[in-house]
């Protein structure tokens, strides 16, 4: 997302919480050449003490005595602090994004969570690339910063652990082509009933509405409305989608990268 | 009764003739004669029933048997109920 992240391991264990945090994340790993000029810093601890873990977590540390729970709390954890770096700035959608991997084309999949968005990106970003299932982050351009972090799936009897997938583990597209640029945003509103999709356009003023609970520190920017306006409308203005299965979503939005700009 | 502006950051219009105002991190959608009532409101208090003779030139009469004054009376406590707008009795000066 266009930051530098430092985290910085502790505990009995922060060799084997390294390791499995850079498995997880290895495709926002850097390649080495690029340099950002900001990061984002946070204090990761696993220990199997409990007292060790309650004292690193006051000190605002992300910290837990299993490894699954520690990569569970760090998700959000590395989402909100990059958010928070870029509040002001970026207009940052609560969605999935994908790209069409040879033109850049990319759709944003606007959805609260729990709504889909994970499993959305874990079928589209076999055929296009997968930027994120969790912020879609746009600059002022229309271009959008890639966050291709793990895909967070709730296991089954996991105690609402989120199991951390790496996307490439997973088979996802996860780089190459051009440079991902926002053409669609769609807002999701997932009806396990429907047997088809129902797609339709939102006028802009209606979209602002619908956009807002879903956009982070929307209150930053500067002049709010008529920059969120000026994405929306850029990217050829928002689309409701109301689906039943992930399916009917993928033909959508397959249409929609597929259409001539 | 007498109407200002409330404390909406931002407000923005397309060609549907709605507008959006943000209040309190809420984007509100305001309706085509809500829109145009809040362009005849400025940032200093108004008499409503002024407002209800500008809105009547431009857009007629209500069409629901109410008079202008009454009808843009009930849309302004509307709006301010959303925050769009603060109200007045008439009588009522202003602080400070």
């Amino acid at each position: 997302m266009g930051l530098s992240v430092v985290l910085r391991y502790a505990g009995a264990h922060a060799r084997q919480a390294r390791e499995a945090v850079e498995r997880c994340w290895s495709d926002c790993l850097g390649d080495g050449l690029t340099s950002y000029p900001e990061s984002v810093t946070l204090d990761v601890v696993l220990d199997p003490d409990v007292g060790t873990v309650g004292q690193a977590g006051a000190r605002g540390a992300v910290a837990a005595t299993g490894l699954d729970e520690l990569l569970h709390v760090l998700s959000p954890r590395l989402t909100a602090a990059l958010v928070e770096a870029h509040a002001g700035r970026l207009v940052m959608l609560h969605a999935a994004g994908l790209a069409d991997p040879g033109t850049g084309r990319t759709v944003a999949l606007v959805a609260p969570s729990g709504t889909g968005k994970t499993t959305a990106s874990r079928l589209l970003g076999r055929t296009m690339r997968y930027l994120t299932d969790e912020t879609v982050a746009v600059d002022a351009g229309g271009r959008v910063l890639p966050y291709p972090k793990p895909l967070s799936v709730l296991a089954e009897g996991g105690n609402g652990i989120k199991t951390q997938l790496a996307p490439s583990d997973e088979g996802l597209i996860v780089a190459g082509g051009r440079g991902p640029e926002l053409t669609g945003i769609f807002l999701l509103d997932r009806d396990p009933s429907r047997t088809a999709p129902q797609v339709e356009p939102v006028t802009t003023v209606r979209a602002l509405a619908l956009l807002a609970p879903q956009i982070s520190y929307l209150t930053r920017l500067d002049r709010p409305l008529a920059t969120v306006a000026s994405i929306v409308e850029r990217a050829g203005g928002l689309v409701s989608v109301r689906y039943g299965e992930a399916a009917q979503l993928a033909d959508v939005v397959s249409r929609h990268v597929g259409a001539t700009p | 009764m007498k109407v200002r502006r409330g404390k909406s950051t931002d407000e923005y219009r397309d060609g549907s003739g709605e507008a959006a105002v943000l209040i309190d991190g809420r984007v509100l959608v305001l309706s085509p004669l809500a829109t145009r009532l809040l362009a005849l409101i400025g940032e200093g208090w108004t008499d409503v029933d002024g407002l209800a003779a500008s809105l009547a030139a431009a857009v007629g009469p209500p069409t629901d048997g109410r008079s202008a004054e009454k009808a843009t009376a009930d849309l302004v406590r509307e709006l301010a109920a959303d925050g769009v707008v603060e109200v007045r009795d008439a009588e009522d000066r202003p602080n400070g």
